[in-house]
């Protein structure tokens, strides 16, 4: 799955534009399949007030992300019956973002540096009674994303926290559509970019279809 | 957590070719591509541009991208050692003479691979000794005729199914050196099979399989020929450059591209990933 970011710091009417030109984009290509909505803002009011806009006109799969977890619930409350996947969750927070997640049945992602961290994370979580986690290794570049994620398919042979689908973070422009591909060829299953031009979009969906 | 080990070994590295004056290696694989979990070489696979002799059926946009110097085999040759590409892929039609390599290797000084008729391969091949050269084939005929004169120079083993007996009587041939091509590159569902042929070889080549060890070749550029005559040049170099990154990372140790766009890119591509 490829998520493209909407940010909750824009205006209102420019996301309603955003979201427009993008499901143009998928019904031409096919994609994004998915729209992240991040609260850059921090304002919770905002953050829900973009969630209730997206979620009346974008009908595909929908990701939360924000670094507040106090700002979840209302939003969630918006998105009621489309069980967007949460992302945010970390060593600070993992208890605050399980509650949330679980409360509204929804999937979570946890994100730490180190392999082992992250899996301590997915443990919590699995113990907090959560199933449905997504591993976020965190990984900065093109070479990092590979040797991780390479390991973390290894390891899922024989540790139950690594069976977890992988998400890959991959900002923006050319350099973003490589990461996102080296995650695709090896086993990562959410891709999750700031923004791509609709050549870059069409080249990945080439790739998905062909590779994959 | 307490994690347990992923790193692997393997029990033999891939065969070294060494090409043009001597000054560039290709293959010596020791781990699946790139991997530093499993102490990868640090060595980028290397990307030859592509030059023929003549430019009927050759996309426009292509050719735009060379600024009038593709109008000449041999400037055009030139152009690509100035774009800093490893080396040149030849593709000869069959009006073209073995002079024309003679010079282009002179001038360029950079490896070369050549396409064409199998006679005039066989008369490059003579000629020239003072660079080592890839000699490419599209059919395991030629591939095998290929070998019984290709004096010192590298030979391209074509087949569309398991390499390894091609390989064997390629040697019986007197094939010195080879260079595995297990299938040309397009973006549609053939690609999927094409990179676990190529992974395949490769993981059998570093468990010692025989005949598996050879370096690997796959050329990229029929990428272009999936969109009509109007494709925009950024578009089709995306595709050409993402089209390499995913055959490098299944362990092609040389790619044959079309555009100076994807040649950049897939260098780029390749000295991260190799940690250059």
């Amino acid at each position: 799955m490829i998520a493209l970011t909407v940010s909750d710091a824009m205006d209102p009417d420019a996301v309603c534009i955003r979201v427009s030109e993008l499901m143009k984009r998928k019904e031409r290509i096919g994609f994004p399949d998915a729209l992240c909505i991040r609260n850059d803002s921090f304002d919770g009011e905002r953050f829900e007030e973009i969630a209730d806009i997206i979620s009346k006109i974008w009908d595909g799969e929908l990701i939360l992300e924000t670094d507040e977890p106090v700002n979840l619930p209302k939003a969630l409350l918006r998105l009621m019956g489309r069980r967007p996947l949460i992302v945010g969750a970390n060593a600070q927070n993992i208890e605050q973002f399980c509650m949330a997640a679980g409360m509204f049945g929804c999937p979570m992602s946890v994100s730490a540096e180190r392999i082992e961290e992250v899996l301590d994370l997915v443990h919590k979580a699995s113990e907090s009674g959560m199933t449905d986690i997504a591993i976020d290794p965190m990984v900065k570049n093109m070479k990092q994303c590979l040797e991780v994620c390479t390991d973390l398919y290894r390891l899922s042979d024989t540790v139950p926290e690594a069976k977890h689908p992988v998400l890959i973070r991959a900002w923006s422009g050319e350099y973003a559509m490589s990461i996102a591909s080296v995650s695709l060829l090896n086993h990562a299953s959410i891709v999750l970019v700031d923004d791509l031009d609709s050549d870059c979009c069409e080249t990945l969906n080439k790739l998905v279809t062909s590779a994959l | 957590m307490r994690l347990p080990k992923t790193s692997r070994t393997y029990d033999v590295e891939a065969e070294e070719l060494y090409v043009g004056r001597g000054d560039y290696v290709i293959g010596g694989a020791r781990s699946p591509a790139f991997l530093d979990l499993d102490s990868a070489r640090h060595r980028r696979p290397v990307v030859f541009g592509e030059v023929f002799d003549t430019l009927d059926d050759y996309p426009r946009t292509a050719a735009e991208m060379f600024s009038g110097r593709q109008t000449d085999p041999e400037e055009w040759a030139v152009m690509w050692k100035e774009l800093g590409s490893d080396g040149v892929c030849l593709r000869l039609s069959e009006k073209a003479d073995s002079d024309l390599v003679k010079m282009i290797a002179a001038r360029t000084r950079v490896p070369l691979m050549i396409f064409g008729d199998t006679e005039i391969l066989k008369e490059a091949a003579s000629e020239i000794a003072d660079s080592v050269m890839i000699l490419g084939s599209d059919s395991e005929e030629q591939s095998l005729e290929l070998s019984k004169h290709s004096n010192n120079h590298v030979v391209m083993a074509t087949c569309a199914g398991d390499p390894k007996s091609l390989c064997r009587e390629m040697s019986e041939n007197g094939a010195k050196n080879i260079i595995v091509n297990l299938g040309d590159a397009t973006m549609d569902p053939s690609f999927g099979q094409l990179r676990d042929r190529i992974e395949n070889y490769r993981m059998d080549g570093l468990r010692g399989v025989e005949d598996s060890r050879h370096a690997i070749s796959c050329c990229v550029s029929k990428t272009w020929d999936s969109y009509g005559t109007d494709v925009s040049a950024r578009k089709a170099s995306m595709m050409e450059a993402i089209t390499a990154l995913g055959v490098m990372l299944s362990g092609a140790d040389l790619v044959i591209v079309k555009g100076p766009g994807a040649a950049d890119m897939a260098r780029v591509y390749g000295e991260e990933l190799a940690d250059l």
